[in-house]
């Protein structure tokens, strides 16, 4: 998900929804990852746009750890195959970063875990469900609030 | 393995949160949208 786009935060503000992030990842990677990502990602964004709605983001989210993956599996998301996750459409993509000079890191999990996005509805109810064709296929947020919006 | 139907109830489970405590997805506040990451970098 895109979350820095300002209609997505004032959305999601107005409608009082709760952004959860779940990872399957050691709980302490997981939480040295989330301090690299306010740093890096976070912090430059609040300076330069001195605006209040990045914190309201951050409010409203919440990081939880699934590192059995009980609740990846509740919500259907399995693996991806090694073409998949390595086929010519990503290759294109990281070579495209490379040129770019963006760093592209080794990590230790599992790369064939499918990632997934979805909407819950204030009476719990699923109002969106998208898991990827592969991990650059990930639905606009807009898409997600709009269901909300629906019901 | 199926992605849940749209209109189904959502799948609630107890997780850690980032303090160690133990707290049930649906202990947060509705709605919700839920991102499941891939690995990290």
């Amino acid at each position: 998900m895109q979350l820095h786009q300002p209609n997505f935060i004032e959305q999601l503000v107005t409608l009082k929804a709760r952004l959860l992030v779940i990872s399957f990842a050691p709980p302490e990677h997981f939480r040295k990852w989330r301090e690299y990502w306010k740093q890096i990602h976070l912090a430059p964004e609040i300076a330069e746009k001195r605006t209040p709605e990045v914190n309201q983001l951050l409010q409203q989210t919440v990081f939880l750890n699934d590192p059995l993956l009980k609740v990846y599996r509740a919500y259907g998301l399995g693996k991806y195959s090694m073409l998949t996750v390595y086929g010519p459409s990503v290759l294109a993509k990281y070579t495209l970063y490379a040129a770019q000079g963006k760093k592209i890191l080794k990590t230790r999990e599992d790369v064939l875990q499918k990632g997934g996005d979805f909407a819950v509805s204030a009476e719990g109810k699923i109002t969106f469900a998208y898991s990827g064709r592969n991990q650059l296929d990930r639905p606009h947020p807009q898409i997600l609030l709009d269901s909300l919006l629906r019901t | 393995m199926a992605l849940p139907k749209i209109g189904a109830n959502a799948p609630d489970f107890q997780l850690s949160a980032p303090d160690g405590s133990l707290i049930r997805l649906s202990d947060y506040q509705q709605p919700q949208l839920i991102c499941f990451m891939r690995h990290l970098a």
